[in-house]
């Protein structure tokens, strides 16, 4: 759920199970890393839960990643196309 | 701080690292119940158990003993029950410290203690006019303080009933440790 008081909610879209299994990382091994409850980082996979603030930049320290490379308001392109087809940075 | 409350704030520590420990062995428990069918089922038990209990109430000195006691002791047992279970199928978010939730979970305790406060007010406020309604009977005095418990009991159980009909599937992918692609 957004923090924010009145206004349309926006979709917050994230990487996380990629990332994770580039890394061979489970949810409960990234929870503990983030200091959460595995059921979280399931809620944050699926949708359910926005994280906030403190816990996006938490999860970019585990991944050593910028926030934007994490998490964005439009769906992510597949890690692959963007990398050899639009010749990723 | 002084020696005796960094002891006492030591222990308070080691108190809310022994409920941790035990709600996550809790959240592995009855793994083939994790599922919103038998959390809402529960649910339902529960609310009806309530109902159960507080017609109990209703019927104290008014109707006979044995209807009374019979209404109680259902409601209160099987709503026991059903309270206990669904307690364990959906963790600390009902009630939790603070201390032990994530943001998660505390975004969702805050929203049915919200619910449950609401719930809670409006039963005083019928507890309250069905005192007032019986005060000049017969054992008016004891019927409202009965009706009065009753109703804070079943107040009491909304937190749970509403995470209960709320929360989704579990995911055992949470659970899992490990894995195999190092």
């Amino acid at each position: 759920m957004s923090p924010v008081r009145r206004g349309k909610e926006l979709p917050i879209y994230n990487r996380l199970p990629v990332l994770r299994a580039e890394r061979g990382m489970s949810r409960a091994a990234l929870a503990s890393a983030v200091e959460v409850n595995p059921q979280t980082i399931g809620a944050l996979e699926r949708g359910d839960h926005y994280p906030s603030l403190d816990l996006a930049f938490r999860i970019c320290a585990v991944f050593d990643l910028p926030v934007e490379a994490v998490f964005s308001r439009e769906p992510f392109t597949p890690l692959s196309t963007q990398v050899y087809r639009e010749g990723g940075t | 701080m002084t020696e005796k409350s960094s002891r006492l704030a030591a222990y308070w520590e080691r108190q809310l690292d022994k409920l941790d420990e035990r709600e996550l062995r809790r959240a592995k428990r009855l793994p083939g119940w994790r599922t919103r069918r038998h959390r809402r089922t529960l649910a339902v038990v529960l609310a009806v158990a309530d109902v159960v209990y507080v017609a109990g109430a209703a019927v104290f000195a008014a109707g006979s003993t044995w209807l009374h006691l019979g209404l109680l002791a259902s409601g209160f047992v099987v709503g026991g029950i059903a309270f206990t279970l669904l307690k364990i199928l959906t963790g600390r978010m009902s009630g939790g410290f603070s201390r032990l939730l994530d943001e998660r979970e505390r975004e969702w305790r805050h929203r049915v203690t919200y619910i449950g406060y609401q719930t809670l007010v409006f039963l005083m406020l019928v507890a309250l006019f069905y005192s007032l309604f019986i005060a000049h009977t017969e054992g008016g005095g004891v019927r409202g303080a009965m009706m009065l418990s009753a109703l804070l009991a079943a107040g009491s159980t909304v937190p749970p009933i509403v995470l209960g009909w709320s929360l989704p599937d579990d995911d055992p992918e949470d659970f899992e440790e490990g894995m195999d692609n190092d």
